[in-house]
């Protein structure tokens, strides 16, 4: 479930969903763990990690996106709010919830998701690279 | 009969009168009230040039905008009702402050101004726009999933714990009248939005903008273009001859 080598990601992403079958999309959950597997401390940028639109992403089997909702409206940064120190093997958690991201009902068929996120700001001395899991398949069932 | 002279120059003292409050009504249509119509219109916009440090921001997204709209000629308005379920935990007195604060952002900014070649005459100083949020336990045009900051998994949530259209932080009075925008179809109004750049060539941040409308900086009143999708929904309540534009009041 690593998202790069090791020895060049100091962060990993894993991800698990609990229904992988599900009557109402909006109870999907994707559990998602930050970890740094590194040895020194990191500056993360945790301050966009709750936004469920922008952070899951989820797709037909052909791989084209299902478009999710309208995202959140930014929140100012001032280079020190959301900010994180992640000591070595210090982990974050986050629950990302279908109800969150879907504004219409998926029909019933096969979907997959996976967990993304990419800091590419070095301006604060944050952790920059980019993280994500493995597609997860998940199964919406007719009513 | 007095009473009725009586209210009809009360009528007249107040400019935005109906017309039927001031003249003789030769036509049914305008006294008459038209039936409540579900809208359930897709939207959806695009987003692109966010700063690098927001551009997870950047991409398609989509949505229904549903709500019950109804025009009422025997008043000259029009009334939005919003019916919201709520999952999770929350107070009545959060689930109020939520209320409260929709709808004094969101009332009584614009009036549909809206010909009617189908009735002539028809509320001609145009109709104020009100809205109104219910919520209901069934019928629902949306569920929201009440937020609390700092309860989720990792003890983080979104700035007051909005996080999106239907996550909405339980102490949050600001953000949630943008998310509600949403629900009334108006799109995003910062980055560049449907190829529109909010940062006017880069001399805003294009967020949160202190003169940025609600779209734009929810701490701010909406604009009246913000309501254009509803007055089109109007228009279509009224029939086939009629248009309506957003004016502010």
């Amino acid at each position: 479930m690593t998202t790069a080598d090791p020895a060049d990601q100091p962060l990993q992403a894993t991800a698990t969903i609990p229904n992988v079958q599900t009557v109402d999309p909006n109870d999907l959950e994707l559990h998602v763990t930050i970890t740094n597997t590194s040895a020194r401390p990191l500056r993360f940028n945790a301050l966009h990690l709750p936004y469920t639109t922008i952070m899951m992403r989820v797709v037909y089997p052909d791989g084209t996106r299902v478009a999710p909702g309208p995202p959140p409206l930014p929140p100012r940064d001032d280079g020190e709010v959301g900010r994180v120190t992640l000591a070595p093997g210090d982990r974050l958690q986050y629950l990302y919830r279908g109800g969150d991201c879907f504004s219409s009902r998926l029909t019933p068929g096969h979907y997959r998701v996976r967990f993304e996120h990419e800091n590419a700001d070095d301006h604060h001395g944050d952790w920059t690279g980019r993280l994500e899991t493995p597609w997860i398949p998940f199964e919406v069932l007719a009513p | 009969m007095a009473n009725r002279r009586d209210a009809v120059e009360a009528a007249r003292a107040r400019p935005d009168a109906p017309p039927c409050a001031t003249r003789t009504c030769a036509e049914p249509c305008l006294t008459a009230d038209l039936p409540p119509r579900e809208v359930n219109l897709a939207i959806s916009e695009t987003i692109s040039n966010a700063p690098t440090a927001y551009a997870a921001w950047n991409g398609t997204y989509g949505w229904q905008s549903k709500y019950t709209l109804t025009v009422r000629r025997s008043t000259c308005t029009v009334l939005i009702t919003m019916k919201l379920k709520i999952n999770g935990t929350i107070t009545d007195a959060q689930k109020a402050a939520w209320k409260s604060a929709i709808e004094a952002r969101w009332n009584n900014k614009v009036k549909f101004v809206c010909p009617d070649g189908g009735c002539p005459g028809a509320c001609a100083a145009g109709y104020p726009v009100s809205v109104e949020v219910v919520y209901v336990t069934s019928g629902e045009h949306y569920v929201v999933n009440a937020h609390t900051p700092g309860a989720d998994a990792s003890g983080r949530a979104g700035l007051g714990g909005t996080i999106s259209m239907t996550g909405w932080g339980v102490n949050d009075t600001v953000d949630v009248t943008h998310e509600f925008g949403h629900m009334l179809g108006a799109p995003e109004e910062y980055f560049t939005t449907n190829g529109t750049d909010h940062t006017h060539g880069g001399t805003t941040a294009g967020f949160r903008d202190a003169a940025g409308g609600n779209m734009n900086n929810p701490a701010n009143d909406p604009l009246p273009r913000n309501y254009d999708l509803i007055a089109g929904q109007a228009a279509l309540a009224m029939g086939r001859r009629a248009s309506c534009t957003s004016q502010a009041r």
